[in-house]
């Protein structure tokens, strides 16, 4: 098992955990991530989507890191909304308690940067006017960088957030949020498309820079590994790197994940540990996955198995035939819409194409898949170099899973419950053990302290701050602050 | 400079002489859009420092690619319109100082004046069914059917192009949504660094980065149109699919160097 202090870096999964100096030494953009990071400094709304892991908080923090270091033409205002008072309001509660946090952070930043005094009502006209006194009195433009507006699990309060987002943005004020997919509740009053710009998170293989990020991401997480020449000897890294990119459907956390597995395994790699590697990624962390996000979903917990069924019939399929995409019928993406994000969220799928006309007849949604997962479904269940060629040239037919597909059609679609809260903060803190899933977890001697001290839900650890936890015996800053990491992990990652 | 050429051929076509008045019309379209990209690119890559002076001739050149872009594909699509405009321009009685009934319009020809419900009425009028090239009428007979053309079609091409996956990750509807949107309101940013509407001091809103953003948005939407343009059977001239996708390609490529 790593040891967290020893290996920093390689199991630091979300990007929140670094402090701004080992941020930039452990994240590098390419040009398609140059791409979006340009549309997040520029002037204008825009939501920016992407999976679990898939780099939304990066890109994020790389913008208002920019305009702070480069720009004289705009100022930056980077805020986390992980915060639990949040997740448990709505309405005009959710609206006080946001623009609470906002206000202070603005007036951390108008203070420590431009050296003024920023100050207006808790109400959501006022900050907008606030703020645009603000830009005009530094002369700059002001973007505001909303992280984790959004949680899986519970769709109220969003509604209050986009009206704020709308209301805030102005000729002067732009507004930039991270989304997962599968926010479509917006509110009345907020018109996707038309009051922001979708910016969507999709790496894929074959993409110009593709290989070269993946790399770059594995040098600057595992330098002595990569370094090594035996290691390499027999499959050199940048292509160990772009297969396991692939593999992953580009997502940042689970490539990060995957290198640190197979680096435990060997020295030298070959296609014994790519195999290796892809069948623990999914027997250890993708499925796993599955079960640890039913705690964050809310009203959606019943849709999981459900989630399962899919994911079981579409690997099936695609592993029988070696295929890393499908396409599913519009009518069963309609119906199965939840469930089919839930997947993606997860990394078991990626949404390529939203409108393809399929062999039997309508038109069907295109995605890639898993591979980690679906090698468990090939017929030999090995990764060689043979089953690797079919996969990288993409010539493989999709699977395709028309209207009248006898599977999906047995397939039930629980009601969800809509008085279901997230089921994590009633967890007891034994959730946030170090596991295979969970590698940023606590040890043990943390559990127990923190039960001693009275800490007994995830929930309970979630509302206290890190003062009140630097009380606990041998519990100092730097762990106070991890323990509160982790917590917010567990609940928002 | 082959590819600001052959972003004005997508947008245009290659003109015949069959095409009567309409060779004409998308010829000097053609010229137009070829000249204001030109100085776009040129003026972007001698930009630094202070940009204010350039923000306005770089948003006027930016505004006269989108409305020739549009006007060009409505020409191709439905050449009635663009060729009366023609020919009045063209007449003795034509008045400079004085604002042409039949000009293009931005709203009315591009844009519709109203919302469209209930689309396909039996109690519709004649009047009521507009040919603006982004109204709801020719999303639904154009630019829809074009865009599942087109998703089907690309399917078995290679390209590497995030303008093409962006395109293909949405459904017809949503990018058509999206097309009408953006071209409206990218209509109306670049009319602000132009206009004395404009009262804020524009280089805070308009910098060098918003304005690189809202040129690759502006060449961006006029691209996928150009290129979707080609999958409509009735639209003239049309270019053969693969030339129009490396057209498109080499524009993206183009623009995203900028």
């Amino acid at each position: 098992m790593c040891n967290f202090e020893d290996n920093y870096a390689d199991l630091i999964l979300a990007c929140e955990d670094f402090s701004s100096e080992d941020f930039e030494k452990y994240h590098c953009f390419y040009k398609y991530e140059e791409s979006i990071i340009a549309q997040l400094m520029a002037h204008g709304p825009v939501l920016l989507k992407g999976g679990r892991g898939a780099g939304k908080s990066a890109l994020l923090r790389e913008a208002d890191r920019r305009l702070k270091a480069y720009s004289e033409t705009a100022c930056g205002i980077y805020l986390s909304l992980r915060h639990l008072p949040l997740l448990r309001s709505q309405g005009r509660e959710y609206e006080d308690e946001f623009l609470r946090i906002l206000i202070d952070k603005i007036q951390a930043v108008a203070k420590n940067e431009y050296g003024y005094h920023f100050t207006c009502e808790n109400e959501v006209y006022s900050v907008h006017k606030a703020m645009i006194e603000f830009s005009e009195s530094i002369n700059k433009r002001v973007v505001l960088f909303f992280d984790d507006a959004a949680h899986i699990g519970r769709e109220a309060g969003l509604e209050e957030f986009f009206a704020i987002f709308r209301t805030l943005s102005s000729s002067r004020v732009s507004c930039k949020a991270a989304i997962y997919p599968g926010v479509t509740k917006f509110g009345t009053r907020f018109d996707v498309y038309n009051d922001a710009k979708v910016v969507d998170i999709s790496r894929r293989y074959g993409q110009v820079g593709f290989k070269e990020f993946f790399y770059e991401v594995m040098k600057l997480r595992y330098p002595e590994k990569v370094s090594k020449e035996e290691m390499f000897s027999n499959i050199d890294a940048p292509t160990v790197a772009e297969i396991l990119g692939m593999a992953v459907l580009g997502n940042v956390r689970s490539f990060i994940k995957g290198c640190s597995i197979l680096f435990d395994k060997t020295d030298k790699v070959n296609f014994t540990h790519l195999n290796d590697t892809f069948l623990e990624l999914g027997s250890d962390f993708f499925w796993p996955m599955l079960e640890e996000i039913k705690s964050k979903i809310g009203i959606y917990e019943p849709l999981i198995e459900c989630c399962v069924e899919i994911a079981d019939i579409i690997y099936s399929d695609c592993g029988e035939k070696k295929a890393t995409s499908f396409i599913v019928h519009r009518n069963f993406a309609n119906k199965f819409s939840k469930p089919l994000e839930i997947l993606e969220y997860a990394g078991f799928i990626a949404k390529r194409e939203a409108s393809r006309g399929m062999k039997q007849g309508g038109r069907g949604t295109r995605y890639n898949i898993n591979l980690c997962n679906v090698l468990e479904k090939v017929p030999g269940t090995r990764l060689t170099k043979s089953l690797l060629d079919d996969w990288v040239s993409n010539k493989i037919e999709d699977v395709q899973f028309a209207a009248n597909n006898i599977n999906f059609v047995k397939i039930s679609l629980p009601d969800v419950d809509v008085n279901k809260n997230l089921g994590i903060l009633e967890f007891d803190i034994d959730r946030l053990r170090k596991s295979k899933v969970f590698p940023y977890g606590l040890t043990e001697d943390k559990i127990t302290r923190l039960k001693a001290a009275g800490y007994d839900t995830v929930g309970h650890l979630a509302e206290c701050n890190q003062a009140e936890l630097m009380r606990i015996d041998r519990i100092g800053e730097i762990f106070a602050a991890r323990i509160k990491n982790v917590v917010e992990q567990a609940i928002w990652m | 400079m082959d590819n600001v050429h052959n972003f004005a051929k997508l947008l245009c076509g290659v003109t015949r002489d069959d095409l009567f008045d309409l060779e004409n019309v998308l010829k000097n379209l053609n010229k137009k859009i070829v000249f204001s990209t030109t100085k776009i690119i040129n003026k972007m890559s001698d930009l630094e420092g202070d940009i204010s002076a350039e923000i306005d001739d770089i948003s006027y050149h930016a505004r006269k690619v989108l409305e020739s872009s549009m006007t060009a594909l409505l020409g191709r699509m439905d050449p009635f319109r663009v060729i009366i405009t023609y020919n009045v321009q063209k007449d003795s009685s034509y008045d400079l100082g004085k604002r042409a009934m039949a000009a293009i319009d931005w709203t009315g020809d591009i844009f519709s004046k109203d919302n469209v419900k209930a689309v396909w009425h039996f109690e519709k009028k004649k009047e009521q069914f507009d040919r603006a090239i982004l109204g709801d009428y020719c999303g639904e007979i154009i630019w829809k059917p074009a865009l599942k053309a087109f998703s089907d079609w690309i399917a078995d091409k290679e390209y590497d192009s995030t303008w093409v996956d962006e395109v293909i990750a949405e459904n017809e509807d949503v990018n058509f949504k999206k097309i009408k949107l953006n071209s409206n309101r990218l209509f109306s940013s670049l009319s602000k660094g132009v206009h004395s509407e404009c009262l804020t001091d524009e280089l805070s809103m308009i910098d060098k980065i918003t304005l690189r953003e809202l040129l690759i948005e502006n060449f961006k939407i006029c691209s996928i149109l150009g290129l979707l343009s080609h999958f409509v059977g009735f639209a003239e001239p049309r270019l053969n699919k693969d030339d129009a996708l490396n057209y498109f390609l080499s524009t993206e490529e183009m623009i995203n160097n900028v």
